[in-house]
């Protein structure tokens, strides 16, 4: 777990953008996150926070695949 | 999910599987659910047993029919008439549940002068654009109740709205399904007549529009005798009102058809009629077509919602919480308390640190200014764009189309973290490195870890793929099935484990073809 969140910091600081085409973005592009149709609920609310509260806003889902 | 975002301001089921066990009638309609739910259709079960009449109305007779109480073998894309004919029904025997429609639905709204419905206009409803064949919906709004007096009515500000809509960026972040989720917008309160009287007002409308479906136009156009038609409308509404709830259950029978969304919102009419809506053991329930994707919805891990259908802060439209919720002032409908959501969504995520005088934190959320969907990522893997990738219940190297393309992504990753129940190909593709030939560890910073669900850490993995040409040759199937070794890859376990280590179990002694299996397939 640990080793996960080494890289997890890393690549975040990596991929970070303050802005984007002039727009603040505040945001990492060094992350994503892929889930599948057998997340519950709860399981998504906390992927969906944890991921978002990083910066990472490329999480999907198998709902759109 | 058209059909339910028009009827309840989101495109989503509006009860869950098990609810179904307190349903006292259910209706399954255009779905094999025994056969192709069966984890859910123990809810089935259980409402039957405790005394449910099942109803499955669907041309084939499935294992479905034979469960059920009655089948029902309409003819196949019948489905509006046959629902049609039940809300007939509803209201020409005065069977609606009466304070549940005037309290909690739009029927004493009153729509404006210009409406006109299709039964007046040869099929047509007023609005029809012929040249371009869509309809213009500004004939079709309520009557407003007060002249507009909000500042969201400002012209300057709806038109900033709609110049932005059109702007290429915010078009690709998807902003059409978030509305199509969200419904129609409602600009305004609308005039209201409580006896449900006027004839502009919805339910009398809705009267007059479903007129034509008689039981005898029903039994004619569905192919069914009138008897059957009779029992399933006595059925469902002595097990509807204030006692009881009736639930319908609907798959791809309804949903792969061209009027599908017709047919979903007009049994969300029908079931708002009789007040099955929002109360245990009523709803309208889409079965989907994997477990929890309606959770995955509904809580969405998609890169432009935010849970309950808020959808994500776009760069050029939302600097401020106050931007955020501009398009919600002044609405009527499920949307016009679009703040009070965003607030307390804010404050479940940052606690106390979210404050009336920070804006509630809006600021710490990223924004989105595009497309940043599945497969766009994957292509801003390839580019090296992406360090790190989570999958967690998904196989895409195997599972998604192109997953050529897929492999060729993710082998461009500095690390995977792969949290499954089986040791997937999205896991094991990588394992075609040198390392497993020689059982050395080259020092790289390609990083391999399965999270066994359950999260218990089994391994860190083995550095793979010395160099990216060796990520590549892996990416490329067939190349990577030849050189696939015999002996599956060994997990280290995340400490050094003295006991293990003696037997060589760690992965510090021997070759590959030294270690144990460790649940893995075999490869070869």
């Amino acid at each position: 777990m640990e080793m996960i969140a080494d890289r997890v910091l890393e690549a975040r600081k990596k991929g970070w953008q303050d802005e984007d085409g002039g727009e603040r973005v505040n945001r990492t592009m060094g992350i994503a996150s892929l889930g599948g149709a057998t997340l519950d609920n709860e399981e998504n609310y906390l992927m969906k926070k944890l991921y978002s509260a990083l910066g990472a806003i490329q999480i999907e889902n198998q709902a759109r695949i | 999910m058209p059909g339910l975002g028009a009827s309840f301001g989101r495109g989503g089921a509006t009860n869950f599987l098990e609810d179904l066990a307190n349903s006292d009638c259910i209706v399954i309609e255009g779905s094999n659910m025994a056969e192709c739910h069966p984890v859910g259709f123990q809810w089935v079960t259980e409402a039957k047993a405790r005394g449910a009449k099942v109803i499955h109305i669907d041309p084939r007779f499935t294992r479905t029919s034979a469960i059920a109480d009655l089948h029902v073998p309409l003819r196949i894309g019948t489905d509006i008439a046959f629902l049609g004919g039940l809300i007939k029904y509803v209201l020409d025997n005065e069977l609606y549940f009466k304070d549940y429609v005037a309290a909690y639905t739009n029927a004493a709204a009153l729509v404006g002068e210009e409406f006109v419905d299709a039964e007046d206009l040869d099929g047509l409803f007023s609005g029809f654009d012929a040249e371009n064949r869509i309809y213009d919906e500004d004939s079709w709004q309520y009557e407003p109740q007060d002249p507009p007096q909000s500042g969201a009515d400002d012209p300057a500000e709806a038109a900033e709205q709609d110049k932005l809509e059109d702007d290429p960026s915010v078009k690709h972040s998807d902003r059409a399904q978030a509305a199509g989720s969200g419904g129609p917008p409602i600009p305004a309160k609308p005039k209201r007549d409580e006896t449900l009287q006027h004839p502009r007002s919805v339910f009398q409308i809705l009267k007059r529009h479903f007129d034509r479906y008689t039981p005898e136009m029903v039994s004619e156009v569905c192919g069914i005798e009138p008897e059957v038609f009779k029992q399933v409308a006595k059925w469902v509404t002595s097990n509807s009102g204030r006692d009881r709830t009736t639930a319908w259950v609907y798959s791809v029978g309804w949903t792969q058809h061209s009027v599908g969304a017709q047919y979903i919102r007009t049994c969300s009419i029908l079931q708002t009629l009789l007040g099955n809506i929002g109360r245990p053991g009523g709803g309208i329930l889409a079965l989907r077509g994997h477990a929890s994707i309606q959770g995955s919805t509904d809580v969405p891990t998609l890169f432009n919602l935010l849970p309950g259908y808020l959808p994500m802060p776009h760069a050029h439209q939302h600097h401020d919480l106050d931007e955020y919720v501009a398009d919600a002032a002044g609405k009527a409908g499920f949307w016009g308390n679009k703040p009070s959501y965003m607030v307390s969504l804010l404050k479940a995520w940052w606690g106390d640190a979210a404050t009336a005088e920070n804006d509630f934190a809006f600021d710490y959320l990223p924004r989105i200014n595009g497309d940043h969907s599945s497969y766009r990522t994957i292509a801003d893997m390839i580019k090296g764009k992406v360090s790190g990738y989570f999958l967690v219940g998904e196989n895409p190297t195997v599972g998604h189309p192109n997953s050529r393309m897929n492999r060729f992504g993710l082998a461009n990753l500095d690390w995977l973290v792969v949290r499954d129940l089986q040791m997937i190909e999205s896991a094991t593709f990588w394992k075609e490195g040198p390392e497993h030939e020689t059982g050395r560890c080259p020092r790289d910073d390609r990083h391999r870890g399965l999270l066994h669900a359950g999260g218990h850490a089994r391994g860190e993995g083995r550095h793979l793929h010395p160099d990216p040409a060796g990520a590549a040759v892996a990416a490329q199937g067939g190349r990577a099935a030849e050189r696939r070794p015999r002996r599956p890859v060994v997990l280290l376990p995340p400490r050094p484990d003295p006991a293990r280590a003696a037997e060589g179990l760690d992965g510090s002694a021997g070759s590959p073809a030294a270690r144990p299996h460790l649940g893995l397939p075999g490869g070869g």
